[in-house]
């Protein structure tokens, strides 16, 4: 008996010990390659990469780990591509090469890595907030090691470097910027009689209306992104990180303005798709409103790409978001950072400097994104995608999401919070009150 | 000569004369005892310690805290949730994945045509990696082209699809059919295997003395394969309470942590919430959950085999 015990608590062991290996390896997905950029000659003639160094290392290998859709081979991929290629080429001694993984891991992927001491040397960070957990957890350099914070609040947007910002540093250097705005069934307007909203009020009437007629309203990524902007829009913004403790202002009127126009929305007119209560991928979100579930999608710039794979008859538009109290969307957008394990954090650095600089703007160029430099015309950059001017009519009243730690579960909290609202498990009140007091409680266990 | 039970231990072991059984064991259990032996032991004390990665310039970081950490999760609604869940998770495949892998186990055991081509089929969906059997069944499920939703659609049961794993009443019904799809043929293949350890004599006497088939089957074929039926179940028992993929790449644990088990609770304190203190903590209670079902179960056969 006590050797069969003994044997069963080995195999228990064995058995915990290899699915907590393996569920955090098959959980995320990866598929982590290290890839060498190919070669393209010509485009590498015409690389003027910095000089690597600044009293650093003047040659080394650095490796730079970016989501799958940044390195696949579609036409952004192969611009990326070609530009790490170029560099190679232009920078001798200096090697670069990329890593890839999923979207949705890459945060995951790069901490477990850089938390063991190893990991990418620049890892591409979503700009909703990965930076400040990574920054939080002691694992990236400041910016400000490498350029003057002067320069630096010169050269590149606020909201952008400010989805870097923790406890008064800057650690990523934006890449490219983009917000969420409005996607409209052309046709289906036309058939209802309806303009395409341009506030609250008509937004509204107009999400009254497809429903009545049998038609979904809203799909949306299945998060607090869109709400987000909502909140903007009536000019709380949720978490107030001005103070050195952040503050939660989500139940003030402004907020209460804001939860029981968007709560509203679902319960006055069933506004939201069933999708939408499994939309946490953007495909589905893309499916639906392709397929004629949903009238109106709020999205960024990358739904048009995903909307037209999809079904490439769909006649569309797209519009700034409805305005509020005031005007207002949410930032997304990548953004570099540099991996204090790296060996060679000026070569690094260099490397961002080429990546950032106007001599690779073809690069995001190429799926119609816009930099997040400052004093840049960012309609050039939709030259061959004017559908998305409104992209760029938005940059000024883009507002990122509050720079705090763990926005990953601050924005589930939200999130979570509107699904006991759809789910008729609380009154808009019960449910912000609720998020009110879970909102501190994780402020509290992050900050206090 | 002594008693080889009363020998001790080390002389038991007879190195000299059995040096390169050990040597060639030698690497095995060295990949145990760094894989899952030290984790699990960094895992324990982890757990009585101050370790929320955000905050290690906190002067109490990685520090011993005592009971503070599972203090925290048995006051924490998540996690009594999530044990409420994963007591339904497991004990719904557990019982569905026996019974239906039983069935099929005697079926297969018939001399039946194509009997081997049934068999390998059967154990089709123990081989489809679980990350492909969660995005296929997503599919299946989706409210707009799910193959679920259209054929209820059309057969009148249903006015519109419906988001199977997006309501707080149904995702967890949908993932437990999937991890009893994925489950059946491991624990069948170990049934199936039992049965054909069974002489044919057995049941020819059992025919002569005028048993039916279901007094075969309870009287003989049960207790004969009992042991290995005890063994696969608690493998099996701690294959589903450890069961991740299926869930957290369906679900991720929600609507509103409706599949949250422990084991997504202790992935979600981990690695979103950055508490490797509490995420420890519910590990531990996971694995003397799965300790005590083991060693119950243990003991109960032991005990038959006693009698």
């Amino acid at each position: 008996m006590v050797k069969k015990t003994a044997t069963l608590l080995l195999a228990l062991a064995l058995a915990i010990g290899g699915t907590a290996c393996a569920g955090s390896d098959t959980a995320s997905g990866q598929s982590e390659q290290a890839v060498q950029s190919q070669q393209t000659p010509d485009a590498a003639e015409s690389a003027s990469a910095e000089p690597a160094g600044q009293g650093g290392s003047t040659e080394g290998e650095i490796v730079i780990l970016f989501p799958n859709g940044m390195v696949d081979d579609a036409p952004f991929g192969t611009a990326v591509k070609e530009s790490i290629q170029n560099y190679n080429d232009a920078n001798e001694g200096v090697t670069v090469q990329f890593q890839a993984t999923s979207q949705q891991d890459i945060l995951d992927q790069f901490k477990t890595a850089a938390l063991a001491g190893s990991g990418a040397d620049i890892a591409m960070m979503d700009s909703s907030g990965h930076a400040v957990d990574l920054a939080a957890m002691d694992l990236l350099l400041p910016m400000t090691d490498f350029i003057p914070e002067a320069e630096l609040l010169e050269a590149y947007a606020e909201g952008p470097l400010n989805s870097g910002k923790f406890r008064g540093n800057y650690y990523s250097i934006p890449w490219y910027m983009d917000n969420c705005g409005l996607y409209y069934n052309t046709k289906r307007l036309e058939e209802l009689g309806v303009g395409v909203p341009t506030n609250w009020e008509e937004f509204e009437n107009a999400i009254a209306k497809a429903t009545e007629a049998g038609y979904g309203g809203i799909i949306s990524y299945l998060s607090a992104y869109e709400m987000y902007a909502f909140f903007y829009q009536s000019g709380c913004p949720v978490i107030d990180t001005s103070g050195d403790i952040p503050s939660v202002v989500v139940n003030n009127d402004a907020g209460k303005a804001a939860w029981e126009y968007w709560c509203g929305l679902h319960l006055k007119h069933g506004g939201f798709v069933e999708s939408f209560k499994e939309a946490t991928t953007w495909d589905k979100v893309y499916e639906s409103f392709a397929n004629g579930e949903a009238t109106f999608l709020l999205g960024g710039d990358w739904c048009a790409t995903g909307i037209e794979r999809i079904n490439p008859d769909l006649e569309y538009g797209i519009t700034t978001m409805p305005e509020g109290t005031q005007k207002a969307t949410i930032l997304g957008g990548w953004t570099f950072n540099i991996n204090k394990n790296s060996a060679h954090p000026e070569l690094a650095y260099n490397f961002i400097r080429y990546m950032t600089s106007p001599e690779t703007d073809w690069v995001i160029e190429a799926d119609g994104k816009t930099t997040a430099r400052l004093g840049v015309d960012y309609t050039k950059a939709l030259a061959n995608y004017p559908e998305r001017i409104i992209f760029t009519e938005q940059i000024p009243y883009t507002m990122p999401r509050p720079a705090i730690i763990n926005e990953q579960a601050i924005d589930k909290l939200i999130t979570d919070a509107f699904l006991t609202v759809l789910y008729n498990q609380k009154t808009p009140q019960e449910a912000l009150d609720q998020l009110e007091i879970d909102l501190n409680a994780n402020i509290d266990a992050n900050y206090k | 000569m002594k008693n080889q039970t009363t020998a001790p231990f080390l002389e038991r072991l007879n190195f000299r004369k059995n040096w390169p059984g050990y040597a060639l064991l030698a690497p095995a259990v060295l990949a145990v005892i760094a894989l899952s032996i030290y984790p699990l032991l960094n895992g324990i004390q982890l757990s009585f310690k101050h370790y929320h990665i955000v905050r290690q310039s906190d002067s109490n970081f990685n520090t011993f805290s005592g009971l503070a950490n599972y203090v925290k999760i048995f006051t924490d609604k998540n996690f009594l949730l999530s044990l409420s869940n994963t007591a339904v998770w497991t004990i719904a495949n557990l019982t569905v994945q026996l019974l239906l892998a039983m069935l099929l186990a005697l079926a297969l055991n018939r001399n039946i045509r194509g009997r081997s081509i049934f068999r390998t089929l059967s154990l089709v969906p123990w081989a489809v990696p679980a990350s492909v059997a969660a995005s296929t069944f997503s599919f299946l499920f989706h409210p707009n082209v799910g193959i679920v939703n259209i054929l209820a659609v059309k057969m009148g049961l249903m006015d519109s699809g419906v988001s199977w794993l997006g309501n707080v009443g149904s995702a967890m019904v949908c993932v437990t059919i999937v991890a009893i799809w994925k489950g059946i043929p491991f624990q069948m293949i170990f049934i199936l295997a039992a049965l054909q350890g069974i002489p044919e004599d057995v049941y020819e006497g059992a025919v002569i003395d005028g048993s039916n088939r279901w007094n075969t089957f309870w009287r003989i074929t049960l207790p004969i394969i009992k042991q290995p039926l005890a063994i696969a179940t608690i493998l099996n028992l701690i294959g589903i309470l450890t069961s991740f993929n299926i869930i957290w790449l369906m679900t991720e644990g929600g609507p509103l942590y409706s599949t949250e088990i422990i084991y997504t609770y202790a992935y979600r304190e981990a690695f979103i919430n950055h508490n490797f203190g509490t995420a420890s903590a519910a590990s531990v209670v996971l694995f003397l959950i799965m300790a005590v079902f083991s060693v119950v179960y243990l003991k109960m056969v032991s005990d038959d085999e006693e009698e």
